[in-house]
C-alpha cells in the first residue's frame, strides 16, 4: 500500500470537491490502484485542498462495485450541516 | 415534475413554462412514459429547453431515462447563426460512444461446433473492465485523434471497405490532438483497442428474425446468420476531456451572459473561443471511439478466424455499420421552412438519416441508414432503418434503456446467478467481473422490443431485423 497525495485550489467549493475527486479518479485510472482511505485538509480562505489516500493495486476480478469513470456536477451539493460539512456527489459509471 | 399533455399515442408535449425556450416532447407508449415518469427525465427535458438557441424541441427517445443533466435519450439541437450553443453534459462523458454490428456467413450451428474456442479467444484478446490493457500501441493513439479509423485501417486494424459502413466514414472532421489535454492524453494512451466497464460489451449474436427483407438484404442480414455486435466507446480520454471542457465552460458561462437550471448543463455559443476549443476535441475524442470499435471488431474476426483455422474474409464478417450515440455534430436541417445549420446534441440517441440522404454511401440510400438498439444482454438487439420525415432531427432510440438502478439489481440476483441464468439460455457469458454482472442483468432494463415498436410507430426509424445472444464478452 502507497500514500498518494493531490492538492487542488478551485475557485468554489463545489469545483474544489470535483477537482479533488477527479485527481483521484486520475490516478486510480492511469495507475491501476484503488483507494481505501482518505485524510484530508481544507484551507477554506483560499480553497485549496490537501488529500492523502492509501492507494492499493486493482484486482479486477475482486471488484465488488462499478468503476468509476467521470465525477459530475449533476445535483452537486457541498454545504455545512451544524458541525459538520455535507458533500452529495454523482460519479458516472 | 413538469405538465405533460398527451399529443398522439405515442408522442407527449411539455408546454414551455418559466425560462423553457421550446416545447419538450417525448416519445413513449404508457408503459415506457410510466418508467420515464419515475425518476427525473421528465423534469431534464423541460431543463434542456432552457439553452440559448434550442429550435423546434428538446427532445426524449422512447428509451429515455435519468442522466446527468441531460436525459439519457435527449436530442437538442440548436441554430449556431443564432447563439446556439454546445454543451459537453449534451454528448455525456463517452464521447462517441456507439455500437458497430458485423455480419458472418456462419450459421448458429457452426458457431455452436466451435463455440468454445471462439469464445476463449474472445475472452483473451479483448480488454475490459477499468483502468489500461489495450490491442493497439499508444504509438497509434496521436495519429488517431487526427484521422480515426482511417488510421487504425493503415495501421493494418479492419479493412478499407469498412470505412464505407461507418458513420462520417469512421473519422470527425477537425480532429486535432492539441486540443485534447495532457490528462486525456494519459488516460487514453494505454485504452486503444479496449472495451472499458459498465454497459460495454461485445456480444455473438444470430439473426433471428427479418421484418423488413429488402433492408436486410441491403445490409447483409439474413435470417439464422452469426453477428457480431460491439458497444464501447472513447474510454477515458472521452471521459477526461468531457470532465476538462464542463469545468471551462463552467466558469465561461457568466462571460456569456449564460444561466442554465444544472451545471451539468454548462455550455457556450459554439461560435466562441471555448466552443471552438471544445468542437476540437469533441472530433478527436469522437475519433478515438471511431479507431476503438474498429481495433476491437478485428481483433473479434481474427478471435473467429483463428478458432475456425480460416481468414476472417472467408466467413464474412462484414461491417454492417457503426454508429455513435453519443455526440453533437454541425447538420443542416429544416426548421419552420428554413434551413439552419445546427449543432445536434445526440445523448443516448442514434443518428438515423432516411433514404435518399447524401451522407449515406450509394448502397444503403435505398433504403436508408441501419440504426442499431442494443437490448438488454441475454435478450434481443435490433437493426431498424432511417427514415423520411423523422420529426426529431433524424435521430431515433440507442438501446432498452436501464429501468432499474446498478444498486437494487445486485439485490435481485447475485452475479452468478445472473450468469447461471443466462447459461441456462443457452447464452455464453464471459464477464470481466462475475460479481458485477447482476448489474446489467436483463430485468435491469425496458423490453427493448417495445422500445423498438414505439420507434416504429412515431417514425423515428423502422425495425429490419432482431438478433439474439449466443455469447456476451462483458466489460
Amino acid at each position: 500500500m502507497t500514500t498518494r497525495s493531490v492538492e487542488v485550489s478551485a475557485e468554489t467549493l463545489e469545483d474544489l470537491v470535483v477537482d479533488t475527486l477527479s485527481e483521484f479518479l486520475f490516478i486510480a485510472e492511469t495507475e491501476d490502484r484503488h483507494f481505501c482511505g482518505f485524510r484530508s485538509q481544507v484551507d477554506g480562505d483560499r480553497l485549496v485542498a490537501r488529500v492523502e489516500g492509501d492507494a492499493r493495486p486493482l484486482r479486477r476480478d475482486q471488484a465488488s462495485g462499478a468503476a468509476i469513470k467521470a465525477v459530475t456536477y449533476h445535483e452537486l451539493v457541498v454545504e455545512r450541516r451544524g458541525d459538520e460539512w455535507f458533500a452529495r456527489v454523482y460519479f458516472d459509471v | 415534475m413538469s405538465d405533460l399533455k398527451r399529443v398522439d399515442d405515442v408522442t407527449w408535449e411539455i408546454p414551455p413554462t418559466g425560462g423553457m425556450r421550446v416545447p419538450g416532447r417525448i416519445f413513449a407508449s404508457d408503459a415506457l412514459m410510466e418508467v420515464a415518469a419515475m425518476g427525473e427525465a421528465t423534469q431534464q427535458v423541460a431543463n434542456v429547453a432552457h439553452l440559448p438557441g434550442i429550435v423546434e424541441a428538446s427532445f426524449a427517445m422512447p428509451d429515455i431515462h435519468w442522466g446527468y443533466g441531460f436525459p439519457i435519450g435527449g436530442v437538442a439541437a440548436t441554430d449556431i447563426d443564432d447563439g446556439g450553443v454546445v454543451s459537453p453534459g449534451g454528448v455525456g462523458f463517452d464521447i462517441c460512444c456507439g455500437v458497430r454490428l458485423l455480419a458472418s456467413d456462419l450459421t448458429v450451428d457452426d458457431f455452436r461446433r466451435h463455440r468454445d474456442a471462439i469464445m476463449a479467444n474472445l475472452d483473451a484478446r479483448i480488454p475490459r473492465g477499468p483502468g489500461t490493457g489495450a490491442i493497439a500501441p499508444e504509438s497509434l493513439v496521436p495519429k488517431v485523434l487526427s484521422e480515426g479509423a482511417a488510421a487504425a485501417v493503415e495501421a493494418g486494424y479492419g479493412w478499407e471497405e469498412d470505412l464505407e459502413r461507418c458513420e462520417e466514414r469512421g473519422t470527425s472532421q477537425g480532429g486535432d490532438p492539441a486540443a485534447i489535454s495532457e490528462k486525456a492524453m494519459t488516460r487514453g494512451r494505454g485504452q486503444l483497442g479496449s472495451l472499458g466497464a459498465g454497459n460495454h460489451f461485445l456480444e455473438v449474436q444470430y439473426v433471428d428474425r427479418v421484418v423488413d427483407p429488402e433492408a436486410a438484404e441491403v445490409f447483409g442480414l439474413r435470417e439464422g446468420a452469426v453477428t457480431v455486435m460491439i458497444h464501447c466507446g472513447s474510454r477515458g480520454l472521452g471521459h477526461q476531456t468531457c470532465t476538462d471542457h464542463l469545468r471551462l465552460m463552467g466558469q465561461a458561462m457568466a462571460r456569456h451572459g449564460i444561466t442554465v437550471p444544472d451545471r451539468q448543463l454548462a455550455c457556450v455559443p459554439v461560435r466562441s473561443e471555448e466552443g471552438s476549443d471544445y468542437m476540437a476535441a469533441l472530433a478527436a475524442a469522437s475519433n478515438f471511439a471511431w479507431a476503438n470499435r474498429h481495433i476491437l471488431a478485428h481483433a473479434a474476426r481474427e478471435s473467429f478466424a483463428d478458432a475456425l483455422g480460416v481468414s476472417p474474409r472467408q466467413i464474412g464478417m462484414r461491417l454492417v455499420f457503426d454508429v455513435a450515440h453519443n455526440l453533437a455534430k454541425i447538420e443542416r436541417h429544416t426548421v419552420g421552412g428554413a434551413e439552419l445549420e445546427l449543432c445536434v446534441h445526440r445523448k443516448g440517441a442514434t443518428r438515423a438519416f432516411g433514404p435518399g440522404h447524401p451522407a449515406l454511401p450509394e448502397d444503403l440510400r435505398p433504403v436508408g441508414q441501419p440504426v442499431l438498439i442494443p437490448g438488454s444482454m441475454g435478450t434481443a438487439s435490433w437493426v431498424l432503418r432511417g427514415v423520411e420525415g423523422n420529426p426529431a432531427f433524424d435521430s431515433a432510440a440507442h438501446g432498452a434503456g436501464r429501468v432499474m438502478s446498478r444498486r437494487r439489481a445486485k439485490r435481485e440476483r447475485s452475479g452468478r446467478q445472473v450468469a447461471e441464468d443466462m447459461r441456462s439460455e443457452g447464452v455464453d457469458v464471459r464477464p470481466g467481473s462475475v460479481s458485477l454482472l447482476s448489474e446489467e442483468a436483463p430485468y435491469a432494463y425496458k423490453d427493448v422490443d417495445e422500445v423498438v415498436r414505439v420507434c416504429d410507430a412515431a417514425r423515428l426509424a423502422a425495425p429490419v431485423a432482431r438478433v439474439r445472444p449466443l455469447g456476451v464478452v462483458k466489460g
